[in-house]
């Protein structure tokens, strides 16, 4: 089990109803923000005992899968993993918004740069070697993925700090930790979306039935709840869990964006044209699966190419 | 969230510790016998490889009859290790068809529902290698309609007389006893009432046997005609008239294990190798996409393991496994087909991508459609 009622209901308190979508400038969604951190939401993950609010990758992944469950955008996970590296470098454990830029490919990607207070870029050598340094926001492109989150790629950096040496596991451990939190995040909202499609189909009537009573539907249905529960035994399975004498992390990638997109497709389908607008809160949830699945699967499949 | 669905979500859980340990013993069982030529590894062989060698060395290692009480000549293991050890087997390819629905299915009946001297009598029995069993339920006329067969057990005297004909019975021509579902009391307003299990004895005068020959070549399904089997009550397997109830109770048993979802494993993974020597990246990430869905739904039938050990009945999610496995069987098939093209005619990969092919169509039928399947999902869904 990974979704937890009490923590979804401190989370959707905090971070405002579904569609909720960090941006300094709009006063509601910081002060959905501060909540949060007053939540000690933002430093999970982090040792108490240098400042954060303690807890394990389970805690973590539960507050990802709130935060989903919610439909809200928020940099979160990136401050939790963010801050932690921060912790491993020695430096100041903080709330402040906090993200990584990753290398992948060719380029560094990383979410919520613009926002953030404080960015860190990592670099990794071919004979394993890793690097960090902080960098400025600003350089590269950012645009808004699926659901309305920043994405930066880039590549060039403008350090702020000289590039240091960082360890094999620690860069690991942020890139696994951000690809399962962003799964985890995915998962939370298809299970809203499910949720809201169950829900839609059993009170939706149609030729003096509801929906739900008609086989073709049930069909739809049945895919909706059978992918996400593929999404959850993913997540479960990353811990290494993987098919007999496989690695989990590669085929995870693989496996989740087909099961999302059939999720997708399915809630969409029984929701019919109303779930295509914006007067309906589907989307708040559909998008960010899609949105969510696609960071996910972009750092798992890079990382499971490395394993 | 719907009852339901939040009871689904909420049982996913990780693989047991004990897991990797024991199929640690099953890989190594398994590579024995491959250097010895024990088997040849093909799909679907958890079904159609009859090998009664094989399942005896099998029940050498204490690997059948895992489940049954140890006073039965079993092991006394969970679910959870059976399943730990079978998936292995069934990856491989390996040859359980002879000891299968005895070990899988008859056995939990027999614990379930049938006396000590027929638990004393068989149980044993299955668990040693030595008798294997059949299932006698699909008719010509009722299929996917179970509870409409026509097989009737009249009485006659202190005996019963079995008249009828049943279709697809897997192996009947080779095994001990086959498990008859049919009709002990006329047809009354609800058609699941008046069914009775008989276990029947294979070469029980009156039981004749004709092979059905499957797309492909293989015959293993068989027609089964019983004029007039002359059975006693302690052929009755629980109670009269209640063999649909035990009927469907058995179906969490059989819906959601590693047959459902990896009988074209050992053709997954001649198409990893042949695409990973070709350098061929998307034919990779194809089958990438496949082995993942296996790991997920690996994942939830170890949680139907750990739900039935609990005494649950996860029909709901015995049912999803099983509906989503097959499909991903369906469709490793033809997603294995342009790299099988392009291997040598006599390749590993090419030879079992058609026996693959020919098997394929029965994957998303047998042991209920998913059409019904789907039925049963949608129901247990609204379930609140």
């Amino acid at each position: 089990m990974i979704d937890n009622p009490e923590l979804v209901a401190v989370v959707s308190h905090a971070a405002g109803g579904p569609g909720s979508t960090y941006d300094p400038a709009d006063s509601q969604a910081t002060a959905s923000w501060h909540r949060l951190v007053a939540a000690e939401l933002a430093l999970i993950g982090v040792p108490e005992d240098i400042g954060g609010a303690g807890g394990d990758i389970d805690d973590l992944l539960a507050v990802a899968s709130a935060i989903g469950y919610c439909g809200a955008s928020f940099p979160l996970l990136e401050t939790q993993v963010g801050t932690w590296l921060a912790a491993e470098l020695g430096e100041p454990v903080d709330s402040r918004i906090t993200t990584v830029l990753l290398p992948v490919e060719s380029y560094w990607i990383g979410r919520w740069v613009d926002q953030a207070g404080r960015v860190f870029a990592i670099t990794e050598f071919d004979d394993g070697r890793c690097q960090v340094t902080t960098v400025a926001a600003g350089a590269g492109k950012t645009v808004s993925d699926q659901c309305g989150e920043p994405v930066t790629v880039t590549t060039t950096l403008e350090e702020t700090t000289s590039w240091r040496p960082v360890s094999r596991a620690a860069v690991d451990h942020v890139r696994h930790t951000l690809a399962r939190g962003y799964l985890a995040q995915c998962y939370g909202a298809l299970a809203a979306a499910v949720t809201l499609t169950l829900r839609y189909a059993s009170t939706r009537e149609q030729f003096g039935r509801s929906i739900d009573r008609f086989q073709r539907v049930q069909d739809l249905l049945c895919a909706c709840v059978g992918e996400t529960l593929v999404v959850e035994a993913l997540l479960v399975g990353t811990d290494g869990g993987g098919a007999p004498s496989r690695p989990g992390l590669a085929h995870a990638a693989a496996a989740a964006r087909s099961a999302v997109g059939a999720a997708f497709h399915a809630v969409h389908q029984v929701h019919g044209a109303i779930g295509f607008t914006t007067e309906y809160p589907l989307h708040h949830y559909s998008l960010r699966a899609i949105a969510w699945c696609d960071a996910a699967v972009l750092l798992l499949e890079s990382h499971g190419s490395q394993a | 969230m719907s009852g339901a669905f939040r009871r689904l979500l909420d049982a996913v859980d990780t693989i047991p510790a004990e897991v990797a340990a024991l199929g640690e013993q099953a890989r190594r069982f398994v590579d024995q016998q491959l250097s010895r030529g024990a088997f040849t590894p093909g799909c679907d062989s958890w079904h159609v490889g009859f090998d009664p060698r094989f399942s005896r060395a099998l029940a050498e290692r204490g690997w059948i009859g895992m489940t049954f009480p140890t006073r039965y000549g079993g092991g006394g293991r969970s679910a959870v290790a059976r399943l730990a050890i079978v998936e292995q087997l069934i990856a491989a390819g390996t040859p359980l068809a002879a000891h299968w629905v005895g070990d899988r299915q008859v056995g939990a009946s027999l614990l379930r529902h049938g006396t000590e001297a027929q638990r004393a009598r068989l149980l044993p029995e299955i668990a040693a290698g030595r008798s294997f069993f059949a299932l006698g339920m699909s008719e010509p006329d009722a299929g996917s309609d179970l509870a409409s067969v026509r097989t009737k057990a009249a009485r006659d005297g202190r005996h019963w007389r079995l008249t009828g004909t049943k279709v697809w019975s897997s192996h009947a021509h080779r095994c001990d006893y086959i498990v008859v579902l049919g009709r002990t009391e006329p047809r009354a307003e609800s058609k699941h009432v008046g069914l009775t299990q008989f276990i029947v004895p294979c070469h029980a005068p009156g039981v004749t046997t004709r092979p059905i020959r499957q797309i492909g070549g293989v015959e293993h399904f068989n027609e089964v005609h019983f004029d007039g089997v002359r059975l006693t009550d302690d052929d009755v397997l629980g109670t009269v008239g209640a063999g649909w109830t035990q009927v469907t109770a058995e179906l969490a048993y059989e819906r959601s294990g590693p047959e459902r979802f990896m009988s074209t494993y050992v053709l997954l993974s001649a198409a990893d190798e042949a695409a990973r020597r070709a350098g061929d990246e998307p034919a990779r990430r194809a089958v990438a996409t496949l082995f993942g869905r296996i790991s997920a739904l690996r994942i939830l039938a170890y949680t139907v393991a750990s739900q039935i050990d609990r005494g649950e009945v996860p029909m709901t999610l015995a049912s999803i496994v099983k509906d989503m496995g097959t499909t991903l069987e369906w469709s490793s098939v033809h997603a294995c087909s342009e790299l099988a093209g392009r291997a040598d005619i006599d390749s590993s990969l090419a030879t079992l991508y058609r026996q693959a092919v020919a098997l394929s169509p029965s994957f998303t039928l047998r042991g209920g459609t998913n059409e019904v399947l789907r039925t049963v999902i949608a129901r247990g869904l609204s379930g609140d």
